[in-house]
């Protein structure tokens, strides 16, 4: 007997352990109208500041809001996904989830863990948001998605190392052509003119962005390239890796590539190994403040294709989302809305350096010269961002090993672009739903 | 005679209410949900179509042969843990400092573990400077991006952290030996080798059986953070391992019930893993 | 006697080499989160010229490192003590005892130490949730006792089982009961078991990043190891503040196993005299 009472008070130890701890999570309970706003959100990685801007909108949003509480939480890069997925599957979900935008936030919508923003918010009321940033989450008449901020991608260089080559050091290139021989010089100066880290894999996306689209013309030439009405194959659609290619065989690429990370390899401009890197604003701006105007250019990529989007720019949105099991849906969309007034974007501009797709964004606000040059090619071109219609799953499976493997194997091009196409096939059987899903998008467009 | 027969099951009754709890019932939810497609929070029954789809994807193949690869460093490890363990048990000179730095590397979190080596690792990093200074500038490669040598860099990444264990293990049994047993060898005159072969050896027998198994399992779905800290899968999959595999698929972008069949499947090799385990128990028996 | 000599240089030249082998990536990481710097680029190898803490002054600014340490502190200390009591019970029961299904059930462990933790995330979550245990550092406690328990009681049962019967069987001559058996004669000869994975676990839970990353969805439960992958992207041009980053991660475990060790050599020799 005494041995069954000891063994019962170690299994009642062991579970009164499991049932202590918590001090009872808050969650929904609503006294007078009080109750807590949860906002997971990322961000930091890729806007400094932006921690401390989104810190600062909390404080701004709970004066004038006294009875409302918000838990703003930072999430690392490698669970912003995994978190909320398994919390929706749970339906514990934040009030609102902050997503990478395009592809990467509709497989969320298609696979049922988003609630419409548009449900809580009228036409009006996004009236103030661009039109172009909207479309990107935009799906069956519903708008899904909010802009989080925007960026725009462009290729930083180094001025000096221009100079030092004999090119002119503020318009140092417009045509693909133009970038060869700007390369070759570079490389003539003993100069390794780009600098990229393609190990961790974001890269291929980023050449992607670059190269990608120059011989489409529209979006939905992109969703029937993804959904397999269109060949990889075709010169049209994988012209850009036979780029990558020149540029690999003619050396102007980092000869150890394929050991940074995609941060590292940005860094190349920085420590002076290389004269140029892929980049967004964001960041050229902070180079530009440390090291000043007259030694970093933001330029635009290099044009080689003949398709309307030859020389469009890529500037998408981050996009916070309210999820399915949210519990404050209707607060939820009213904070976002506070985040899109006129004061607040300011403040988002001034402490992370990004700017938000919205229509009260004033141009004399612009205290660099590379948000002013940005400023001016999202006037005069057209937006579209490559990786935002990405087939689910094609990215980690199809262009990061491909690419990979143009360096690492010498993949020849063709190969390569069979390769895609077979990954796109792949693809799509793996997620048929979500398939009949994206091929939807098109059409709503 | 009644007690006798309940007492065994409280023995056991805590681990296994909380192993129920936090692995027994998702497994079950595992196997459930890789029969089932889940889109729009609806379940779908789909059969074995889980299973066929990954099983007709190339990527899968190239983890398992990674994994069973990586079985190849399991014998590797053991025989040098057991070697060095043998060597710190005679009390060779220093052995003390020899002890305490060898089971460093297992302490350490493989994220910094990963940082450090990657470092160290890059074309432009330290071990190739080094060769290029001691004059083999022949044998500086590119240890992670080149295709034919990511997978054996970290390989020996997961080694060099992971031998520590070994020895400690090893040791702590090698210290609990009766010592009448080796002061009588010596009676007999037997040599190092000897002793090594005919006590040490059979006298940790069950703890070299439990590090073989554990190294195995290590090796089939906990060698992932190295992986990912290391080389992200790259360059061109060639560093892909099945739970790799099971965290794209689940978490960044794919589908979520294949990953579970990948799990089940999995699951299944490690209780062959078992059954082989026992058929050589018995057999020695 | 010669030959004895020879195989002894032999092993002490490769224990030197290992021990290089294993220190090197240290001394890389601490000599250089030292450097400034400007010295970093011309000088990765050799030790600091100019010693420099600015580096840890920069790591460490506006991060709430003592909150980080004492959570993961925590989490650590209640899950090894936790599954170190229930192992303890099992593995005992598993060595010692006869009863209906215990090989089954014991063949049943292994299989379980094989699911990758990604796979068991989701369900584990909804349980959780079940339980109301969500945000709490009860419900980390718990997955992590569930997941290093089947080890734990694998490495016991195995030690146990090379206790000799015969002590079991005196005592239980002597009129101990299963339970005094197991306190009085085999947690003592176990205790090199059990600090071995006492130490194994404690190096597991504080080094251990995905589920505490999904489960503790709270700035003030965060633990140390998620604090550190702030370093991994931010600052990747300064080498030098990464490596302040790593070793500022790396000390208190360092620590812990410095005080753990004399403890566990204590525990070695006891095991080793007393049978």
């Amino acid at each position: 007997m005494k041995k069954a009472v000891s063994m019962l008070m170690v299994i009642t130890m062991l579970l009164s352990l499991a049932g202590c701890g918590g001090n009872g999570d808050p969650g929904g309970e609503e006294k007078n109208g009080e109750y807590t706003l949860t906002v997971w959100y990322w961000g930091e990685q890729e806007a400094p500041g932006y921690k401390a801007y989104m810190e600062e909108m909390v404080k701004r949003y709970e004066k004038e809001n006294p009875h409302i509480t918000v838990e703003a939480i930072l999430q690392e890069s490698d669970n912003l996904y995994s978190a909320f997925r398994t919390a929706e599957a749970a339906e514990e979900g934040p009030d609102i989830q902050y997503m990478w935008g395009g592809t990467q936030a509709m497989e969320d919508v298609w696979k049922g863990n988003v609630s419409p923003i548009s449900d809580y918010l009228s036409e009006e009321d996004l009236s103030v948001i661009e039109k172009a940033s909207l479309l990107e989450t935009n799906w069956d008449n519903k708008q899904w998605g909010i802009p989080a901020y925007g960026f725009t991608y462009g290729i930083a260089y180094d001025k000096e190392a221009m100079r030092t080559a004999g090119v002119d050091p503020e318009q140092p290139f417009n045509t693909w052509d133009e970038f060869m021989e700007c390369c070759r010089k570079l490389k003539e100066a003993g100069i390794t003119p780009l600098g990229m880290g393609l190990k961790d894999g974001f890269l291929p996306a980023w050449i992607g962005i670059f190269l990608g689209q120059q011989n489409l013309n529209s979006v939905n030439e992109m969703i029937d390239l993804m959904s397999g009405n269109e060949s990889f194959t075709d010169e049209k659609y994988a012209e850009w890796l036979y780029k990558i290619e020149e540029l690999k065989k003619a050396g102007y690429i980092n000869e150890d590539i394929l050991s940074l990370d995609l941060y590292q390899g940005q860094q190349t401009i920085e420590n002076g190994t290389a004269a140029m890197t892929l980049h967004t604003q964001a960041y050229a701006v902070s180079l530009e403040k440390s090291l000043g105007a007259d030694k970093i250019g933001f330029a635009k990529a290099p044009v080689f294709g003949d398709g309307k989007f030859a020389d469009s720019i890529a500037s998408p949105s981050q996009v916070y989302v309210i999820p399915k099991s949210a519990k404050h849906k209707e607060g939820a969309a009213k904070f976002l809305m506070f985040l899109q007034e006129e004061e607040n974007i300011k403040s988002l501009y001034e402490m992370a350096n990004v700017m938000m797709p919205n229509v009260n964004f004033k141009e004399e606000w612009l205290t660099s010269e590379v948000d002013k040059q940005v400023m001016k090619w999202k006037a005069e071109n057209q937006n579209f961002c490559y990786q935002l219609y990405f087939a689910p799953m094609f990215e980690s499976d199809g262009l990061i090993p491909t690419v990979q493997k143009m360096f690492s194997e010498n993949l020849p091009p063709e190969d390569a672009a069979a390769e895609l196409e077979e990954a796109l096939k792949k693809c799509r059987e793996q997620n048929p739903e979500v398939h009949e899903a994206f091929v939807d998008w098109s059409i709503a467009e | 005679m009644k007690k006798r027969k309940i007492c065994p099951y409280l023995f056991i009754a805590p681990a296994f209410m909380i192993l129920i709890v936090v692995i027994v019932y998702p497994i079950i939810n595992m196997i459930y949900q890789s029969f089932f497609s889940s889109i729009a929070g609806q379940d779908k029954f789909v059969g074995f179509r889980n299973y066929k789809l990954a099983l007709s994807d190339e990527l899968f193949w190239i983890a398992l042969k990674n994994n069973l690869k990586l079985f190849l460093c399991v014998p590797l490890l053991t025989a040098i843990s057991l070697v060095i363990a043998a060597i710190l048990y005679n009390k060779i000179w220093g052995w003390r400092i020899y002890r305490s730095f060898i089971f460093v590397p297992y302490i350490l979190a493989i994220p910094v573990v990963g940082i450090v080596f990657s470092y160290l690792l890059q074309y432009n990093g330290v071990i190739n400077m080094l060769l290029i200074r001691i004059g083999l500038p022949g044998l500086a490669s590119d240890w992670l991006g080149d295709p034919k040598l990511a997978f054996p860099s970290v390989a020996a990444v997961i080694i060099w952290k992971q031998f520590g264990f070994g020895v400690v293990l090893f040791l702590a049994r090698m210290m609990s030996i009766d010592q009448a047993l080796y002061e009588s060898a010596d009676v007999d005159g037997a040599t190092w080798m000897q002793k090594f072969v005919s006590i040490t050896i059979p006298q940790t027998k069950s703890i070299i059986e439990f590090y073989v198994i554990i190294t195995l399992i290590e090796m089939l779905s906990w060698v992932f953070n190295f992986v990912y800290v290391l080389t992200s899968g790259g360059p061109g999959n060639k560093t892909t391992v099945l739970e790799y595999l099971i965290y794209k698929k689940s978490f960044g972008g794919g589908d979520f019930n294949i990953a579970m069949a990948i799990s089940v499947m999995l699951l299944l090799m490690a209780g062959v893993l078992v059954v082989i385990h026992q058929s050589i128990l018995k057999k020695e028996d | 006697m010669g030959r004895k000599k020879k195989r002894n240089i032999a092993a002490e030249i490769s224990m030197i080499l290992l021990l290089l082998i294993i220190i090197f990536p240290l001394y890389f990481m601490a000599a250089n989160s030292l450097k400034t710097h400007e010295e970093y680029v011309v000088n990765m190898t050799g030790l600091p010229r100019e010693f420099t803490v600015q580096n840890y002054v920069e790591a460490f600014q506006g991060k709430p490192f003592g909150q980080w340490i004492w959570n993961s502190f925590f989490l650590t200390v209640a899950a090894t003590l936790v599954t170190a009591a229930a192992a303890l019970l099992c593995g005992y029961a598993f060595a010692k005892m006869e009863f209906k299904g215990k090989n089954f059930l014991f063949q049943c462990i292994i299989p379980l130490m094989s699911v990758p933790p990604v796979a068991m995330i989701i369900p584990q979550f909804r349980l959780i949730k079940v339980m109301g245990l969500v945000n709490t550092r009860a419900s980390v406690i718990l997955i992590y006792v569930g997941i290093m328990l089947p080890m734990t009681i694998y490495l016991m049962r195995n030690f146990m089982k090379t206790v000799p019967d015969s002590l079991i069987d005196a005592a239980r001559i002597d009129g101990c009961s299963s339970l005094k058996a197991l306190f009085k004669i085999m947690i003592p000869l176990c205790i090199p078991a059990v600090i071995t994975s006492s130490l194994v676990n404690i190096v597991w839970v504080w080094n251990e990043l995905l589920i505490s990353l999904v489960f503790l969805q709270k700035e003030s439960l965060r633990t140390l190891m998620v604090g550190i992958t702030l370093f991994k992207g931010r600052f990747t041009l300064n080498i030098p503040v990464i490596m302040a980053g790593l070793v500022i991660a790396t000390v208190p475990i360092v620590l812990v196993y410095i005080f753990a060790q004399k403890y566990l050599i204590e525990g070695m020799l006891a095991g080793s005299v007393k049978e």
